[in-house]
């Protein structure tokens, strides 16, 4: 297929007509991906289907961003996906080159972590390695393999918890071949996603973080007996009975570092949408 | 090998096992586990880093119950590999894709 949507403007308004028909039908739903003959996922009604393989091949959308519709709509507001799902498709121009788009989204998160500066050996060494099967060298899957094994190892030297062992854990994850991968840029996102955990909270000392850690550990232990007879435990009212102005706290800091998650997550659509838009 | 995943039903896959060479994958799932459903489009990327090593087979637990009786799998997702007629191992849960290769090239 010449660029996207073949370079056919019909296949682009007839596959926006298909959305949007299902956007008005109430049949178009978002999560895992999936087609029951009436409605479906994105990527579900796209190819009355769900292989990432077929929409890459109807429409002209690389293996990896075909992967990435359905998580990517449903990191939206759920107010949004449906928007998201067209703005998909309506900021794509008809014969676009989409082929560097996976790189760049990778190379977007890689950055995001700091990888370019705190792991910039592993990430020059899987730029290189996508650079070379963007430009057709062949690169066997023993060279993923080795380049992948050699930064995981420098992941597990690096020390728990810190930015040069995150940024590594996310170039061993973005260490695959693009092309024909369907499920790698979805896997990065969702590291990144998870990587707000790591941020310390400036409200909640990392001290009292350990012994709420500690106290809930405690109770956990303390009422195996119960469980062991079948009784329900309820856990986060032990602690706060316990220790209420701890548990208050731990609680607060969880509220927060859920809604820094949340807030991650929402941006995701705006991120990928700027570039396949970029493409020409 | 295909380079891609195959579904096959509960009388192919004697036939499968009869006739491919090499490795086979067995995939045993169901729509309704959501770890197989995670799973899935790992296995479509490992259909094609494996593209001349080895064939993926998915095979719907759901759709004919009787399928799973022969792999006795306790659990899903499965994933069953055979060389040449006969399962040499098999791992149980959902994995990562680099779990998943290096234990399949460690069976190359």
């Amino acid at each position: 297929m010449t660029g996207a949507f073949g370079g056919d403007p019909a296949i682009k308004a007839a596959l926006l007509a298909r959305l949007e028909s299902h956007v008005a039908n109430g049949t178009l739903r978002f999560g895992g991906t999936a087609w029951d003959g009436s409605g479906g996922s994105p990527l579900g009604v796209s190819t009355e289907g769900g292989d990432s393989a077929d929409y890459a091949a109807r429409f002209g959308y690389p293996l990896a961003m075909a992967g990435l519709l359905d998580p990517l709509t449903a990191y939206a507001e759920p107010d949004h996906r449906a928007t998201v799902a067209l703005r998909w498709v309506e900021c794509v121009a008809v014969g676009a080159d989409l082929s560097p788009v996976p790189q760049r989204i990778v190379d977007h998160f890689l950055t995001a972590m700091g990888a370019d500066r705190v792991a910039a050996t592993a990430y020059a060494e899987v730029k290189a390695l996508h650079r070379a099967e963007a430009s057709g060298t062949a690169v066997r899957r023993g060279e993923w393999t080795a380049a992948r094994r050699r930064i995981e190892a420098a992941a597990e030297a690096a020390l728990p918890r810190s930015p040069e062992r995150a940024a590594l854990n996310i170039c061993a994850t973005a260490c695959w071949p693009l092309r024909t991968s369907s499920s790698i840029l979805s896997t990065l996102i969702a590291a990144w996603l998870q990587d707000v955990n790591r941020e310390a909270d400036p409200a909640f000392a990392e001290a009292d973080r350990a012994r709420a850690v500690a106290k809930l550990d405690e109770i956990y232990q303390q009422t195996q007996p119960l469980r062991d007879k079948g009784e329900a435990v309820d856990i986060p009212a032990l602690f706060r009975t316990g220790e209420p102005a701890l548990a208050t706290a731990f609680e607060a800091s969880l509220a927060r570092m859920n809604a820094r998650y949340l807030e991650r997550t929402r941006s995701v659509p705006d991120i990928v949408l700027a570039y396949l838009a970029a493409a020409k | 090998m295909t380079g891609k995943v195959i579904d096959v039903t509960g009388s192919d896959v004697a036939a499968v096992i009869a006739e491919q060479s090499g490795l086979i994958l067995f995939d045993l799932w169901s729509p309704t586990c959501a770890p197989c459903r995670a799973l899935a489009p790992i296995l479509d990327d490992l259909a094609a880093d494996f593209v001349d090593e080895l064939q993926i087979c998915k095979l719907n637990v759901e759709a004919d119950e009787a399928i799973a009786k022969p792999f006795a799998a306790r659990a899903l997702p499965t994933l069953a590999l055979y060389r040449d007629g006969l399962e040499i191992d098999r791992m149980v849960g959902l994995k990562s894709r680099g779990q998943l290769t290096a234990w399949l090239e460690s069976h190359l």
